[in-house]
């Protein structure tokens, strides 16, 4: 079956390649790709935002939306800009809006139809300071709210002691400490659009939730106090924008739920696990 | 010779090291930066629980009132929606309405603005079902057309 469909694919090749060589014009057979990329320059007087169009040719090119942009900056404009480090997703640099969804430019495959442009913008609703480049304050001063370190009650000799977890303890910070705060799940997210200044956003949220459940940090309450009030974990309306575009597949949006569980006392913060370390 | 007594000092001064101090080591840890004040901002979860649980009762009433007509259904289905469009109008207020988009002044006044909307909602309804044939009456009118 396979090797047929394989003959048959071969088959249609040929002929294409057939009718090509018929036709008149010459063809290059290069698969030319457009990308419709945002520029904003602040320095230029009176900047105002445009879409420039850059095209690539997809067989000069590596499969991935960051090799089409490294390669625009080699040969074609040196003032694109944007930000990349790791190139395997791990680094959360490149970070922007791609066709429409949040996602790393480095873990992004060039889509390869060639008669459609692919777009490419900042993350959303964030300032931008050049081109692809959003502004990360605001986000990283969240982050720094939630003091995302252990904090113990009793006195703590760094260096003295490991701080042991059972195996159950360890799981449960799968899937959360994975979060590269690339913010592509909080610049998704309408609530944190419309009110950033008060609501966390998914990403710091759920980084929270990964200290609060964490069974060595001593201070789930006062963690959970801190975001009690109406905005910075309960204006989250369950759009589920945040786990959707996760380029690490996690899931913010149950986090949050966790969050809103333990605020309401719903659940409780499991018990220390006592298996005699 | 020279060599073995440069290998005692070195093993010497080696165990003086490790058995000193360590200056930059003995952190000592207890204290937490979490009280700073920053928790002692109103409490929201108690509200956010009622209104799961009342819009969880809401569920069985909106059915009962089709088959159920009647003054108590009118006042409970009042009083159920009133609430619950309170709290979505508000909702969509604080999330649109906001100071940073429409100022401050005009801000203040569309929260204002949700309470306006809920009185007006509660005093129409309640008017409609002392004056006139009441909910549950209305719509078995609506669906006898």
């Amino acid at each position: 079956m396979l090797a047929r469909s394989a003959l048959l694919a071969h088959t249609a090749e040929i002929s294409l390649n057939a009718a090509r060589a018929a036709s008149a014009a010459p063809q290059t057979g290069k698969r030319i790709k457009t990308f419709e990329i945002y520029r904003f320059n602040p320095e230029a007087p009176a900047a105002k935002p445009t879409v420039q169009k850059f095209e690539v040719d997809l067989d000069q090119c590596g499969t991935m939306i960051l090799d089409a942009l490294i390669k625009i900056k080699n040969e074609v404009d040196p003032s694109l800009t944007f930000r990349r480090s790791c190139r395997e997703g791990i680094c959360g640099s490149c970070a922007m809006n791609i066709g429409g969804q949040n996602t790393l430019a480095c873990i992004c495959k060039i889509d390869s139809d060639t008669s459609k442009s692919t777009k490419i913008y900042p993350l959303p609703h964030m300032f931008v300071v050049k081109d692809l480049v959003p502004d990360m304050n605001l986000f990283y001063a969240q982050y720094a709210s939630i003091q995302p370190w252990i904090q113990k009650k009793t006195p703590l000799t760094l260096g003295e002691k490991q701080m042991h977890q059972s195996i159950a303890e360890r799981d449960r910070l799968d899937g959360l400490y994975e979060c590269i705060l690339c913010a592509c799940c909080s610049t998704s997210c309408p609530s944190y659009w419309w009110n950033a200044d008060k609501y966390l956003g998914p990403a710091v949220l759920m980084q929270a939730y990964r200290w609060v459940i964490d069974s060595r940090d001593d201070y789930a309450t006062e963690r959970l106090h801190r975001m009690h009030d109406s905005f910075s974990a309960f204006k989250c309306h369950t759009i589920m924008n945040c786990t959707k575009t996760c380029p690490k597949h996690l899931n913010p949006a149950k986090a949050i739920g966790e969050i809103k569980s333990l605020l309401t006392g719903i659940k409780s913060k499991p018990a220390v696990d006592p298996a005699a370390f | 010779m020279a060599a073995l007594r440069h290998m005692a000092q070195f093993q010497k001064s080696l165990l003086l090291a490790r058995s000193a101090p360590r200056l930059n080591t003995m952190i000592i840890r207890s204290a937490t930066t979490l009280n700073d004040g920053a928790s002692k901002v109103h409490d929201h979860s108690g509200h956010f629980k009622f209104e799961r649980y009342f819009a969880a009762g809401m569920v069985p009433i909106i059915p009962a009132a089709y088959f159920i007509h009647g003054p108590v259904t009118d006042a409970l289905l009042t009083i159920a929606l009133t609430l619950h469009i309170h709290w979505g109008v508000q909702g969509v207020v604080y999330d649109y309405a906001r100071p940073f988009v429409i100022g401050e002044t005009a801000a203040k006044a569309a929260h204002a603005g949700v309470y306006v909307i809920t009185v007006l909602l509660l005093a129409g309804l309640l008017h409609f079902n002392t004056n006139d044939v009441g909910i549950t009456k209305a719509f078995e009118l609506v669906f006898s057309l």
